[in-house]
């Protein structure tokens, strides 16, 4: 009785030993061909673009042959891309430092309201964000608008001088910036309330009790426990808006005297309607350093965070 | 409630329940604030609005571009009974629809492979996926377009210049976004499922429609 039930035992683990072979060998090639196609949309639309742009970018106007990085050197002399890379720089701190900051203090102002009427604020609150830009943009562009500008209308009745805002370099600056923070900071807000959310309640009564003030709660609890998310979604956005395009190529197209040009947009002038191919890829590889750089510190913040998990 | 009672029963002159007027001061501030922002954030739909409720006379005409005096809908009646804006709108209809079905199809199966079944080089897959994110469009669309020019050039077939190419291109945005929000949705969801499943016999495609069936509208109604 004992040793057929031994046997029987010797058994079936080396029947599920075979099985279990076959099931890992099973899975792996389950899982490889659900991810076939993720692979094959990334390699040809984002990998190979990619790669084929640091190709072009080596050759000349025409692309026939190959001339290292003549296309570099060449933007390199020019003022008109320094004062890019000046813009783009710019453009994207400074729109990503007010994003940050308006997001920050609507998000503790949301998060002041009682929970039953915040789901309506909130919605409110994010109706820039789910409007298509490009949209959106227009409606910027005829606020803007030189002749029929409703701000300009407004500043007449308060006898305040009119003010050419996308034709003086400037005023079209600030309008860029402003509809890039308009466009994003409700982003920030409902990635910095569910921080909020998520810092513990009894932080803030001990606060309280302690006698601290709003500044010091926010200075030495809030800041210290959404310190993730706030670099996580600054280095993001930082990103979305170095690359940005939309809200430039319509509000000023590059506006007064290529003034408020950034990368994309001034690549997109070289390549498409310049016709010089070559030359709006090289631009379109200076966005490739800072990218890298937030890349990797993304990628660190998040496998510190799973390794304090 | 209770500081106003115990306000009532003390003297004058000590501050009781600081706190709950200190908290109710904050939301009147808040609620100031708040209306502001709003202010400020809904002027250009708003004023988008009421421009459309405007006959094109009115706009031209130097009165107060805020307020419409003679409100008509004209506009609208001009886009909808207007040929190609029909045309335009069935356009955006189609594309948006295939590209949330491509979408979803690819980035649905790979982010339940790449969270769930761990295989050779899913890791490093997943981290490529991010990546891949991270890339903007606008370093990617100048080879496109040389792509498209060099397809057109050797088989005929116009790619530029057409409304379903955005059906091929849109997915380079959408795809690798919504696999990295899915690969957090699904690497959500308990481990022992899925082992549960498994024991009972259930095969992985059916395992992926019970949990997409179970709790979807979570983890998709981002998209």
């Amino acid at each position: 009785m004992a040793d057929v039930v031994a046997r029987d035992l010797t058994l079936s683990t080396a029947h599920r030993r075979l099985t279990m072979q076959k099931f890992v060998r099973r899975k792996s090639t389950i899982a490889f061909f659900m991810c076939l196609p993720l692979i094959l949309v990334v390699a040809c639309l984002v990998v190979y673009p990619a790669v084929y742009s640091i190709s072009l970018a080596m050759m000349n106007k025409s692309m026939q042959h190959f001339v290292g990085f003549g296309n570099f050197t060449f933007l390199f002399k020019r003022n008109t891309f320094w004062m890019v890379v000046e813009q783009t720089v710019l453009f994207a701190v400074t729109a990503v430092i007010f994003k940050a900051l308006i997001g920050f203090i609507a998000a503790h102002f949301v998060h002041n309201l009682p929970a039953k009427g915040q789901r309506k604020w909130r919605g409110m609150l994010l109706i820039p964000w789910v409007i298509p830009p490009a949209m959106s943009t227009l409606a910027w562009f005829w606020l803007f608008d030189p002749s029929y500008s409703a701000f300009n209308w407004v500043f007449a009745q308060l006898g305040i001088p009119q003010v050419a805002w996308l034709g003086n370099p400037y005023w079209a600056r600030f309008a860029v910036i402003l509809v890039n923070v308009w466009v994003g900071s409700p982003f920030f807000l409902i990635m910095y309330l569910a921080a909020l959310k998520s810092v513990p309640e009894q932080l803030h009564e001990a606060a309280m009790i302690d006698g601290a003030s709003w500044w010091q709660k926010i200075w030495y609890i809030n800041l210290p426990m959404m310190r993730n998310i706030i670099q996580i979604t600054a280095l993001f956005s930082l990103i979305v808006t170095f690359a940005n395009f939309d809200i430039v190529k319509i509000l000023t197209n590059g506006g007064p005297v290529d003034q408020t040009h950034v990368f994309a947009t001034w690549a997109f002038n070289w390549a498409i309607s310049g016709n010089d191919i070559p030359l709006g890829a090289s631009v379109s590889l200076f966005m490739a350093p800072i990218l890298a750089l937030a890349a990797v510190l993304i990628l660190r913040n998040v496998r510190q965070r799973g390794n304090e998990a | 409630m209770t500081t106003a009672i115990a306000d009532a029963g003390h003297t004058p002159g000590v501050r009781y329940g600081s706190i709950s007027q200190g908290r109710r001061r904050t939301l009147y501030w808040s609620y100031f604030f708040l209306i502001l922002f709003v202010i400020v954030f809904l002027t250009p739909p708003v004023y988008m609005f009421i421009t459309s409720l405007k006959s094109s006379a009115e706009i031209s005409a130097a009165s107060n571009p805020w307020w419409v005096y003679n409100p008509t809908l004209s506009n609208y009646a001009d886009l909808l009974t207007q040929k190609t804006y029909l045309i335009f709108f069935r356009n955006s209809a189609v594309v948006s629809l295939c590209v949330v079905t491509i979408t979803m199809l690819i980035s649905v199966l790979a982010a339940f492979s790449l969270a769930r079944m761990k295989f050779w080089g899913s890791a490093t897959l997943a981290t490529g996926v991010f990546l891949a994110y991270l890339i903007p469009d606008t370093l990617v669309f100048i080879p496109l377009f040389k792509t498209f020019a060099f397809i057109h050039d050797k088989t005929g077939i116009e790619l530029i210049n057409h409304w379903w190419v955005l059906i091929i291109l849109l997915p380079t945005l959408t795809v690798p976004f919504c696999t990295w929000i899915m690969i957090g949705y699904f690497a959500s969801i308990p481990k022992e499922l899925d082992e549960a499943a498994l024991i009972d016999g259930a095969g992985y495609i059916q395992m992926l429609t019970r949990f997409l069936s179970q709790s979807r509208c979570r983890g998709l109604s981002p998209l």
